[in-house]
């Protein structure tokens, strides 16, 4: 499947694949990962996170690892995200981009902080 | 309080949920319970609910079936209740027809020219098993109704290979990487 078949991800999937793109996490990593990459804007909850990782692993976008620190609870998963995974992320930033450059084209005023 | 509660609420997700993800929720809820606020992470628990039931198990298609069933028993049921009134009121008129001589016609001869039963039996048998046969008949339909109803609608999320991992046990990416149909086009075979 392409990966634009994906596409648009959800605001949690699209956070969730963000905090798995630089390394391997467990859930209260990525959660933690989700507040400081969103500027404390986007908060997942436990329920909304699990949720989505179910799913992100049932359509192989990520995956469970065995990788683990010394030292670690035993009960953590942690999860990669799969190449599957890294082009559909990859796809939906493209997409992202593209609706950013039809916007300055159509808005060549608008800056952040500024009405038009 | 609010940990037990967010544990009665782990407590009844759907047990493949429960015991993947129970103990790790469990554990970032102790950890976050200070900044975050009991009261978000018992909402967000109480969502998950929700979404575990009702979304991912599809138990809002037995839903959809159930209501489905409700309204056909209740069209058959008005339908058939007002045939009976119908049929009640017409037989005691024509046995007073009768009773007063009166033979206009061959349907208001009474039902006792044909059958031989007094009409006054005939009003009670005639009124009842017309509501009480319908009814598991009406049920019956309505279950059907609602289950190919929903089938049709919703029939390709429900199969295994469209809910993302198939009985192999294969990712839907991984599938699709070896050159499998894609679940809309297996529906559409």
């Amino acid at each position: 499947m392409k990966p634009e078949a994906f596409l648009p991800l959800s605001k949690a999937t699209l956070y969730i694949l963000l905090a798995l793109a630089a390394e391997d996490r467990h859930g209260y990593a990525i959660m933690q990962e989700v507040i400081r990459r969103s500027g404390g804007q986007y908060r997942l909850g436990p329920g909304t996170l699990y949720d989505n990782l179910q799913k992100l692993v049932n359509q192989g976008l990520i995956a469970e690892t065995s990788a683990r620190s010394m030292g670690d609870d035993p009960r953590r998963r942690y999860y990669r995200l799969t190449r599957p995974g890294r082009r559909v992320l990859a796809a939906e930033i493209a997409r992202m981009e593209a609706v950013v450059r039809e916007a300055r084209r159509h808005l060549p005023a608008t800056s952040p902080g500024r009405a038009v | 309080m609010s940990r037990g509660l967010y544990r009665c609420l782990l407590w009844l997700h759907p047990a493949f949920f429960r015991e993947r993800f129970a103990g790790e929720m469990l554990w970032i809820f102790d950890q976050t319970v200070g900044a975050e606020g009991a009261a978000a992470l018992l909402a967000d628990g109480i969502l998950s609910l929700i979404r575990q039931w009702l979304i991912r198990r599809m138990t809002w298609k037995v839903a959809v079936a159930l209501a489905g069933a409700l309204l056909q028993v209740g069209l058959v049921a008005a339908l058939t209740g007002d045939h009976a009134a119908r049929r009640s009121s017409r037989i005691p008129a024509a046995s007073a027809s009768v009773a007063a001589g009166r033979r206009d016609s061959p349907m208001q001869a009474g039902p006792e020219a044909s059958t031989g039963v007094a009409p006054q039996s005939l009003t009670i048998s005639a009124a009842e098993p017309v509501g009480g046969k319908a009814l598991p008949f009406a049920v019956l339909l309505g279950v059907l109704f609602g289950y190919v109803v929903q089938s049709r609608l919703f029939g390709a999320a429900s199969r295994p290979a469209a809910r993302g991992r198939a009985a192999d046990g294969r990712t839907q990416a991984g599938q699709l990487r070896a050159g499998a149909k894609s679940p809309l086009s297996i529906v559409a075979d």
